[in-house]
């Protein structure tokens, strides 16, 4: 017989599936925004931020809402190989095959793509851009200096990340969206919306404000650092179900638990 | 499975790690606290000292040594009349003295009343000047002698007026001792119960050896031999090179038929101080004129 905890706690893997994403004010507005200079005559946008603050869920979940309706191609790993890019690149707007013994040509890809100027708009999502070269960053800029394609690209909020991004971004025209944590009623709001999405509305009561801030106290708010301690807690609730369920309150979430879970984490010494 | 037990355990050792934490913190807070309070108690002394300073300086008194500190009192106060006493029955004193008011924390209390000036008529030898009438009387004495001596500067007399201007010397001098005299019962009327709680009221704040001298001098008066002994030990202890204290208390013991006590402390007294006062005094005791 498996724990009812152990449902729970998946709800929490660290994922990008669509159907858990949580819609929050602060993540809607971010997106309102991403759609909007999608319209402006711009070549790149820039999502920007910590890890963990929702890059790339923004980043798919506009690609399952636009794919029906404009031309978007998602490429939700980096491609670190140059060929391997455009290759991909080149499928992506021919949608036509490239036999593996052949190459493209950058040259000739960007004359193929200023020969479409005017005629297709294209979007390319490029997630985890930080892994990429500087040499194919420069012709990723090269590629939608053309106007035909579209860069939304999502890069690592690091020390060092930081001054990459100033050198190639600052002097282009760009949309720059930068996404941070969640506050602590965000938090909120994210963890019980996630756990009634999924049906788990007698869990989602049994979680107080007092829970959230304890565990907003380590994690900052961060989406994936606070998706890790729920998974940690309910992982813990899971075992003491099984073993010792008379330890088990449904009525509401266990300091006991919540230090353990902080414990495990690291994030307070035992 | 074995990880979460693991980790059970690992939760127990951060409770007791936090609990030994809060205890140690509500420790140090307690100490702290204390050592506010201990802090706060000794500046309110302090304090103290300073209205007291501040007070008299603006009544335009006499600055006068204050006592603070029970130790330092205790170190300077040397105690041989103390000493004497333990040989004989005044440990009784010594307890009663203390009752007084005079323990170590008592002296810590320092007077915040104006000083009530205190005219002490025999040691000072003021001259007569409180009543109007003895004043006049003074006045007219000074004049009748001025005319005299006028008189007798510019004229010759003759020897019936000669011995009508003495007479009227010696009338207006007896008249002089006579007002004197008053003023001195005057002065000892004011010995009376109501003067010397004030007296005793006067020195439960200042903790001065003259108040207590003076306590000491006003039950003698008033014969009360038991009192001025304790007035003049306590007087004694705080200032032991006031010659009265030795005096009073010797008196006071030689009144109450303790001569060889009295005689005994004096004697030691005179060894060390060679006042000519002592030696006096060991001589009317001796022979009983007191």
């Amino acid at each position: 017989m498996t724990s009812r905890f152990e449902n729970v706690k998946n709800i929490f893997i660290d994922s990008v599936e669509r159907n858990s994403y949580v819609e929050l004010e602060s993540a809607q507005h971010n997106y309102k925004l991403l759609e909007k200079s999608l319209e402006k005559p711009l070549k790149m946008i820039l999502l920007f931020g910590k890890p963990g603050t929702g890059k790339s869920m923004l980043l798919n979940k506009l690609y399952h809402n636009l794919k029906e309706s404009r031309e978007i191609h998602y490429f939700d790993a980096p491609i670190l190989s140059e060929k391997e890019f455009l290759r991909r690149v080149y499928e992506a707007i021919t949608d036509k095959a490239v036999p593996n013994e052949l190459r493209v040509n950058f040259d000739g890809l960007l004359r193929f793509c200023q020969k479409l100027k005017g005629e297709r708009e294209i979007v390319f999502l490029l997630d985890e851009c930080q892994l990429y070269s500087e040499a194919l960053m420069e012709k990723i800029r090269l590629l939608s200096d053309t106007r035909v394609i579209k860069f939304v690209i999502t890069l690592h909020k690091t020390e060092n990340e930081d001054v990459i991004a100033k050198q190639h971004f600052k002097t282009r025209i760009w949309e720059v969206i930068e996404l941070s944590n969640a506050s602590e009623d965000d938090l909120y709001i994210y963890i019980q919306k996630k756990l009634i999405q999924q049906g788990f509305v007698e869990i989602g009561n049994m979680i107080r404000k007092k829970d959230i801030k304890f565990i907003y106290t380590y994690t900052y708010g961060n989406f994936r650092e606070s998706n890790k301690f729920l998974y940690t807690l309910f992982d813990i609730y899971e075992y003491f179900d099984e073993v010792k369920p008379h330890k088990v309150s449904t009525k509401k979430i266990s300091k006991k638990f919540l230090e353990m879970a902080a414990l495990k984490l690291g994030y307070i010494d035992g | 499975m074995d990880s979460i037990k693991e980790l059970e355990k690992r939760w127990y050792f951060y409770k007791v790690k936090k609990s030994l934490y809060s205890i140690n913190i509500f420790a140090f807070m307690g100490m702290m606290s204390l050592a506010s309070y201990y802090t706060y108690t000794q500046v309110d002394v302090i304090k103290n000292l300073f209205n007291k300073n501040k007070l008299v300086a603006e009544a335009k008194v006499e600055p006068r040594k204050v006592t603070i500190e029970p130790i330092i009192v205790a170190e300077m106060v040397e105690k041989p009349l103390e000493e004497h006493v333990k040989s004989t029955k005044v440990a009784d004193v010594v307890l009663a003295s203390k009752n007084e008011g005079l323990d170590g924390s008592a002296l810590h209390v320092v007077s915040l009343e104006p000083v009530i000036p205190i005219i002490d008529m025999e040691k000072e030898n003021r001259k007569v000047t409180s009543t109007k009438r003895v004043y006049k009387a003074t006045r007219h004495n000074k004049k009748t002698q001025r005319k005299m001596v006028k008189a007798k500067a510019s004229t010759y007399l003759t020897a019936s007026e000669l011995s009508t201007i003495k007479h009227e010397i010696k009338r207006s001098n007896r008249s002089a001792s006579r007002n004197t005299e008053n003023i001195k019962k005057i002065n000892l009327n004011g010995s009376s119960v109501n003067y010397i709680e004030t007296m005793k009221k006067k020195f439960k704040m200042s903790k001065n050896a003259r108040d207590a001298l003076l306590l000491a001098k006003a039950f003698y008066a008033k014969k009360e031999y038991s009192q001025s002994e304790k007035w003049a030990l306590t007087a004694n202890k705080l200032d032991s090179n006031k010659d009265e204290s030795w005096h009073i208390f010797a008196k006071s013991k030689a009144k109450l038929g303790q001569k060889n006590e009295a005689l005994k402390i004096l004697s030691s007294y005179y060894k060390k101080s060679h006042s000519p006062k002592t030696k006096a005094l060991i001589v009317k005791i001796k022979t009983e004129r007191l």
